[in-house]
């Protein structure tokens, strides 16, 4: 059986060690992008994905341009997005809702929290 | 008794920021009245965030030893530079994203940059005689985390009074909402 595999985009290391390692323990598998930029890089490489975490404030291309970038004219995001972020406003959330995510979650960051919200949408770790 | 300024009750505002945020990091800083230097000399790391709209400008600038940021490390200990100088500009937005999330109980929304971070030796903030800027001196485990809090409001700014606790429409730190 394979393992989900879940795309992180943040630019800070730690919070990206942090969500790493908490998804890993859990079955998880996991790759990497610093920015929105990046994981449309990521993307383009064509390896699926179940999940995609995603942080607002980046530089070149914030969580909310990645999220209507990839959503373009379709009804909503090819892949389930879920912003992780510490900004709990209204209508930033109302514009993710908006352009497709499936949830959002504000820093400070909570283990258990994050693994809930992946498997209401992912589900067990192994396909 | 007269009422303070606006500028002043943001000040405090960013301040209770920062402890509480702090404080969830495991840091119980303890806050350094009147405000006092950096004594030390040695490696720092500062961290900088930028935030403003049409009647409200400022930053946050943080500077410690590189044992502060360790210290408040989420990670198992590092030594690495990388590690502490990324981790200092997460708590800096972290501190400004609660703060954005608190002035929105006052009906003011502040955009904020993406913050920056650097190590340094030798550094220290200068004292200043802009009216506009604020220090703010901590410390963690007896080592100082020394914040300087730069804010020019304009006439037009409009302060609405909130809830005493500043909770108001935003979704609370530690929260999700699944669509």
């Amino acid at each position: 059986m394979g393992k989900k595999m879940i795309l992180i985009v943040d630019d800070s290391l730690t919070i990206r060690q942090q969500v790493s390692l908490t998804l890993k323990s859990a079955g998880y598998d996991v790759i990497e992008a610093f920015d929105g930029q990046d994981a449309i890089d990521t993307l383009k490489k064509g390896q699926v994905f179940s999940m995609i975490l995603c942080d607002l404030n980046m530089p070149r291309m914030t969580g909310l341009e990645f999220l209507e970038t990839i959503k373009g004219d379709a009804a909503g995001p090819p892949v389930p997005v879920v912003m992780l972020t510490t900004d709990g406003s209204p209508d930033l959330i109302a514009r993710a809702k908006k352009a497709g995510a499936k949830g959002w979650i504000v820093k400070r960051f909570q283990p258990d929290l994050l693994l809930a919200a992946v498997r209401r949408i992912v589900g067990e770790p192994s396909t | 008794m007269s009422e303070k300024r606006i500028e002043d009750r943001l000040v405090d505002l960013i301040s209770q920021c920062l402890f509480d945020l702090l404080n969830d990091l495991g840091g119980k800083p303890q806050r350094v009245v009147p405000p006092q230097p950096l004594a030390s000399h040695g490696e720092c790391i500062a961290a900088f965030i930028g935030f403003g709209n049409d009647d409200l400008r400022g930053s946050l600038t943080f500077v410690a030893s590189r044992q502060v940021f360790a210290r408040l490390h989420p990670l198992p200990p590092t030594e690495s530079s990388r590690d502490l100088v990324d981790w200092a500009s997460e708590i800096a937005n972290q501190v400004m994203g609660r703060f954005r999330n608190r002035m929105l109980a006052h009906h003011v929304n502040i955009p904020y940059s993406v913050p920056q971070s650097g190590l340094a030796e030798q550094l220290r903030l200068a004292p200043s005689f802009e009216p506009s800027r604020t220090p703010i001196t901590l410390t963690l485990d007896g080592k100082v985390l020394e914040i300087w809090v730069d804010l020019e409001l304009k006439p037009n700014f409009h302060y609405v009074e909130g809830p005493a606790d500043n909770k108001g429409p935003a979704l609370e730190e530690g929260s999700m909402v699944l669509f």
